[in-house]
């Protein structure tokens, strides 16, 4: 689904011009990132012009859109004072109001998306450890089937195992079931390897947005703005601006590696 | 491993023994007087269920305070979710200080004084709700800085921090240490680790330390970390390699540093 904004204003922006093109993996560099995720996703009032898909949305057609857009918090806060697990996703199905004819199934379904075992519905939220926290929200999110997913700060806290196994899932998403994925990080080496378009943000305004690496080699407002790059990046700038060797854009570390070793040996 | 065997008892402030719970068994960790330990490793390691023990919040039984330094549990500050119980920023740091009856020109002196270690003093009088990130967990650290305690453990308070950010809080946090503050932090990426100054580290993985000693040593282990499911920071991952590969003769943080090494 692509998403497109024009002139919208709300409490923290002013006058918001971008577009988030479908089929891409969109990350949001910037502060106050996480606030332009809740005007994506309907939390926080905007006034001005938002098309979904070409369709433009009023104040009488939101239940359009209401559905089809989540948000994962960076932080899970315990909405109902539950403390059971499959309690808490019952009461998350009829607080949504989710049409879901078996729930338990749907349920089983979610989990096994995010790679969570059944066994985690019988224990209690408070005992759950950092990952698994994380991963029950997005077992959350995927329940009701949204086109649109906003992931607030997804990587953090999680290993490289969980990290590659949840970049895994979201590739997925993107690829088989289409979905929009938009990603917030104030940690630009996350974005740099995840991402393939940015929108980044500076002084409650669009900078600029484009591919992710054209943004972050090339962009001239991000080194007038001193905006911190991803390390990498900084590395392969650096090496041409001090010794004027053009290495090649590189994501890993071990590509970089040989690009060095050819061009020292 | 020896070193710490080696130190004696008045040195010690925390000690572990023989904890069994969850993933640990058998599990002996000292932590000595007024240094700054780093407890990191991959998810479902133990790491936070440790830090609570240390906390002494659960399994008492199994942890000794050195009674010199902690004699009461006001002495003891544990961070694990950051909350505020008041509104504006002043008076989440004067409760702690009213509630041990200080007199109102001592806590002033106080608040003052701890505003100005965490570099908050322009924050005082704003609210809770208008701060950002960083600004919160600096208000928050001073909550519970404000009343003095000996032992201060955080439960990755860094976790939401750009890296420009975690490398101010971990400045901060050294200069805590050097009025004579004891810290243990949890971490889960080993970021925090490069910006402190001779902390110790210790890498567990499933219930048991792999991995122990000083930031540089421990960073030097690179493929162990990578197989617990820690990332490299960028800097000391290119080194590690590169002197993996005989293009540079010592681990080099500074990216200036490298490549003058590196194209000589």
């Amino acid at each position: 689904m692509e998403i497109r904004f024009s002139h919208v204003n709300s409490k923290y922006f002013k006058d918001l011009s971008f577009v988030i093109p479908k089929g891409e993996i969109v990350g949001i560099y910037g502060n106050n990132g996480d606030k332009l995720l809740r005007l994506i996703s309907f939390d926080d009032d905007s006034r001005g012009i938002i098309y979904f898909n070409k369709i433009r949305k009023l104040r009488s057609n939101y239940y359009l859109f209401r559905n089809e857009i989540v948000l994962v918090e960076a932080r899970f806060n315990n909405l109902f004072n539950v403390d059971n697990v499959y309690e808490y996703f019952v009461s998350y199905i009829r607080y949504r109001k989710i049409d879901v004819k078996d729930t338990l199934e749907k349920i089983k379904g979610s989990l096994k998306i995010v790679g969570l075992k059944q066994e985690i519905l019988d224990r209690r939220i408070s005992t759950l450890t950092f990952s698994e926290t994380k991963l029950l929200q997005f077992a959350l999110a995927f329940l009701s089937n949204p086109k649109v997913i906003l992931l607030d700060e997804p990587f953090r806290g999680l290993d490289l195992k969980q990290r590659k196994k949840l970049i895994r899932i979201i590739n997925r998403l993107k690829d088989k079931f289409l979905k929009t994925i938009v990603i917030f990080s104030n940690n630009p080496n996350y974005l740099y390897q995840y991402t393939n378009y940015l929108i980044v943000l500076y002084d409650n305004k669009v900078l600029t947005s484009g591919k992710t690496s054209d943004i972050f080699f090339d962009s001239e407002e991000i080194s007038l703005h001193k905006i911190k790059r991803p390390d990498i990046v900084d590395f392969i700038l650096l090496v041409k601006e001090k010794k004027n060797i053009k290495l090649p854009r590189r994501v890993d570390v071990k590509d970089l590696i040989k690009d060095i070793y050819w061009n020292v040996k | 491993m020896d070193a710490a065997l080696m130190t004696d008892t008045s040195s010690v402030l925390v000690t572990v023994n023989n904890l069994s719970l969850g993933p640990f068994k058998n599990f002996n960790i000292e932590i000595l007087l007024n240094s700054f330990t780093i407890i990191t490793g991959s998810n479902k390691s133990g790491k936070s269920l440790l830090l609570k023990v240390m906390a002494g919040l659960i399994n008492t039984k199994k942890i000794t305070y050195n009674k010199d330094v902690i004699d009461s549990d006001k002495d003891i500050s544990y961070a694990y979710n950051i909350y505020f119980n008041f509104d504006t920023v002043i008076k989440n740091l004067r409760y702690p200080l009213e509630c041990l009856g200080f007199d109102d020109d001592k806590i002033n002196k106080l608040v003052r004084d701890c505003a100005k270690d965490l570099k908050i003093t322009k924050l005082l009088n704003s609210k809770i709700k208008d701060l950002d990130c960083y600004e919160r967990v600096r208000v928050y650290l001073a909550s519970l800085l404000v009343s003095s305690p000996k032992l201060l453990l955080l439960d990755d308070i860094g976790l939401y921090l750009s890296p420009l950010e975690k490398e101010d809080l971990m400045g901060i946090l050294e200069q805590l240490r050097s009025m004579g503050i004891t810290i243990i932090l949890t971490t889960s990426s080993l970021e925090e680790a490069i910006y402190t100054i001779n902390s110790t580290i210790y890498v567990l993985d499933n219930g048991s330390i792999v991995c122990q000693g000083e930031t540089l040593d421990v960073l030097a282990n690179d493929s162990l970390l990578n197989k617990v499911g820690l990332e490299l920071p960028f800097m000391v991952d290119l080194s590690v390699k590169l002197e993996y590969y005989g293009l540079i003769s010592k681990i080099n943080m500074s990216p200036l540093g490298l490549v003058e090494s590196l194209w000589k």
